[in-house]
């Protein structure tokens, strides 16, 4: 069975991003797209989602101030378009990936940095060792990576994340975990 | 089980641990102001052409960069705020304000501890003075939450007035840092306005409110400085103050405005033209934080914690007090609120020129009532600047508008919206 063969391609249904907190079925990220908004509805999602999100960035940039920048202008994106996006959830979601991919190089410049001089952010060892394997990963297959197995989203959501096709999705995903594979191993 | 992706999805997890658990609200409102005000740049440049401002041609735009040019200490100042979160659980709303209305004295305080010494307008610190603390912005800002309606009334600071136990003297002598009893004293004595509660802002609290909506845009129809507190605006349009900056321009006493062969002109209205501008920029100031999303509950409340030490209250004012009356203002209308300065006429006292107060105007009662509680704040006189200079009297100094463009446009036309209201 080849990685690609194993990906759960089978998951149609919206999977909850949120991934430690246990919240309810008005998950903001899969909430009925036609829920009334109000000013509290963004505060909510803030508070909600910031968490995650600042995960997902810190994941896709292996930076922790650089992930605090891309969230924060992720929310910036999402305040001003409050009352025009249909799911905002999804659409913060959206705005975080972009956000890192413009700053997936200063990001990446910063991380060689990182390495010049000794780091103790990284606790474990193996967390290190997985950061480092993340940080080879050219940037659309580490993100195809990391919101399929972290966030557990379907090929459909990240291709609609990633702003590209389902076939990009499947290609990156293939060769990002072959290439995750063989470092880590 | 055995999925071959459940090594992987766990250590994933795991160095997720490793992100940061929260980000600043505070900063976002930032971005959101910044977003807004690189989308304004093309559209204030035309507004302003349109009026016919601007004879030269090309608007500069916030010629100065906010970053760019502030000092290690001013960005010390911007990083305590940048670092507040929001609270974990979102309180649903500000509490609810008591209807009655109130009087709040407002006083700045002008102890210079936040201003930077090597700032590029260190001058409006006045470092010559010492440590004494003094006041040149006094005024009574008055809250109907029942009706969510605000209204201001400001002192000039060299208003000539009965003290009580010490006689005749400036208003501002009868300011004691941290303690207000006199000055509300005299102002019950003088003008019969109670004062309910007292917030005392000194200028670390304004500079960091200033920076924490993102800075705030003022338009401006010619260039204008002040030597004495280093403030150089070279270009007409708007420019966008920040927090050390904003400082040096409402503490302004010496405004020149320069015309089109670069000659500079000085602001013969002295306090009161101060005084209009103070009271523009509070309002703009107020449209940029209702804009960038400051007025929110949780935002509300780390911006005021984190200024706990920069604000004095009086003691029976709490956080939940001033966020209830935070919670009102954010429902106004910056442009509904009116504003109002005592009338005055210039006496000389002593070789030193000061300012009496003229209280016995219709306009002047009008307004007075509301601060008095006699009236609401509907009954307001008209304070519009274009009404407003309807009412100058001949041979007075004072006026009863202080938007009403006084003099060579050093008061900014409070018609010009340095951002508007695009969602």
């Amino acid at each position: 069975m080849t990685f690609f063969e194993a990906h759960r391609n089978s998951v149609s249904e919206p999977v909850p991003t949120a991934t430690e907190m246990d919240v309810d079925d008005g998950n903001a990220l899969t909430a009925d797209p036609r829920r009334p908004r109000s000013a509290a509805g963004f505060e909510s999602l803030f508070a909600l989602e910031q968490t995650p999100m600042l995960r997902l960035a810190f994941l896709l940039l292996g930076s922790g101030p650089a992930a605090e920048e891309a969230v924060q202008e992720a929310f910036a994106t999402v305040y001003e378009r409050w009352n025009s996006i249909d799911r905002p959830g999804a659409f913060l979601r959206t705005c975080v990936v972009n956000e890192c991919r413009s700053r997936h190089r200063r990001a990446a410049v910063a991380l060689r940095k990182r390495h010049l001089v000794a780091e103790a952010d990284v606790v474990d060892e193996r967390h290190a060792e997985l950061a480092d394997a993340l940080a080879q990963l050219p940037r659309q297959r580490r993100t195809a990576v990391v919101l399929r197995h972290y966030l557990q989203m379907n090929t459909a959501e990240i291709a609609e994340a990633m702003g590209t096709s389902e076939g990009t999705v499947k290609s990156s995903l293939h060769r990002g975990l072959r290439q995750l594979k063989e470092t880590l191993r | 089980m055995n999925d071959p992706f459940d090594e992987l999805e766990h250590r994933l997890a795991g160095l997720a641990e490793h992100a940061p658990t929260g980000v600043s609200r505070v900063e976002v409102a930032r971005r959101v102001a910044a977003h807004r005000r690189r989308r304004a740049i093309v559209r204030i440049g035309s507004a302003v052409a349109c009026v016919g401002v601007v004879t030269g041609g090309v608007v500069t735009i916030a010629g100065r960069s906010p970053g760019g040019s502030s000092t290690a200490g001013s960005s010390s100042t911007i990083g305590a705020v940048t670092t507040l979160t929001a609270p974990a659980t979102v309180p649903p709303s500000f509490p609810v304000a008591d209807p009655q209305a109130l009087n709040f004295l407002v006083v700045g305080d002008d102890s210079h501890a936040c201003v930077a010494p090597n700032s590029p307008w260190a001058g409006a610190a006045d470092p010559g003075r010492g440590e004494a603390s003094r006041t040149d912005t006094i005024m009574v800002m008055r809250l109907e939450p029942a009706t969510r309606r605000a209204a201001v009334l400001s002192f000039p600071r060299d208003l000539w007035v009965e003290i009580p136990g010490r006689g005749d003297g400036r208003i501002n002598s009868a300011y004691t840092k941290n303690d207000p009893s006199l000055l509300a004293q005299t102002i019950y004595d003088n003008f019969g306005v109670v004062v309910d509660h007292y917030l005392q802002i000194d200028f670390c609290a304004f500079t960091r409110i200033v920076d924490a909506v993102g800075g705030v845009a003022v338009p401006f129809a010619t260039p204008v400085r002040d030597r004495n507190v280093d403030l150089d605006i070279t270009a007409a349009g708007c420019h966008t103050f920040t927090g050390d900056e904003a400082l040096a321009y409402v503490r302004s006493r010496h405004l020149e405005w320069i015309d089109e062969e670069g000659e500079a002109h000085a602001d013969e209205s002295n306090d009161l033209g101060r005084i209009a501008r103070q009271q523009d920029f509070l309002r703009r100031m107020l449209g940029t934080a209702l804009a960038s999303g400051l007025f929110d509950p949780s935002i509300a409340r780390s911006l005021i914690e984190a200024l706990q030490t920069d604000i004095v209250t009086d003691r029976g004012l709490t956080i939940d007090d001033l966020l209830s009356f935070v919670g009102v203002l954010k429902d106004i209308d910056p442009a509904d609120i009116p504003q109002y300065q005592i009338e005055t006429s210039a006496l000389t006292v002593g070789g030193n020129s000061v300012l009496e107060p003229q209280i016995d105007g219709a306009e002047m009662n009008a307004a007075l009532a509301i601060f008095r509680n006699d009236a609401p704040i509907s009954d307001a006189p008209d304070h519009d600047a274009a009404t407003g200079a309807s009412d100058l009297d001949e041979g007075s100094t004072s006026v009863m508008s202080p938007s009403a463009p006084l003099n060579g446009g050093i008061v900014p036309d409070p018609n010009i919206e340095c951002w508007g209201s695009e969602a």
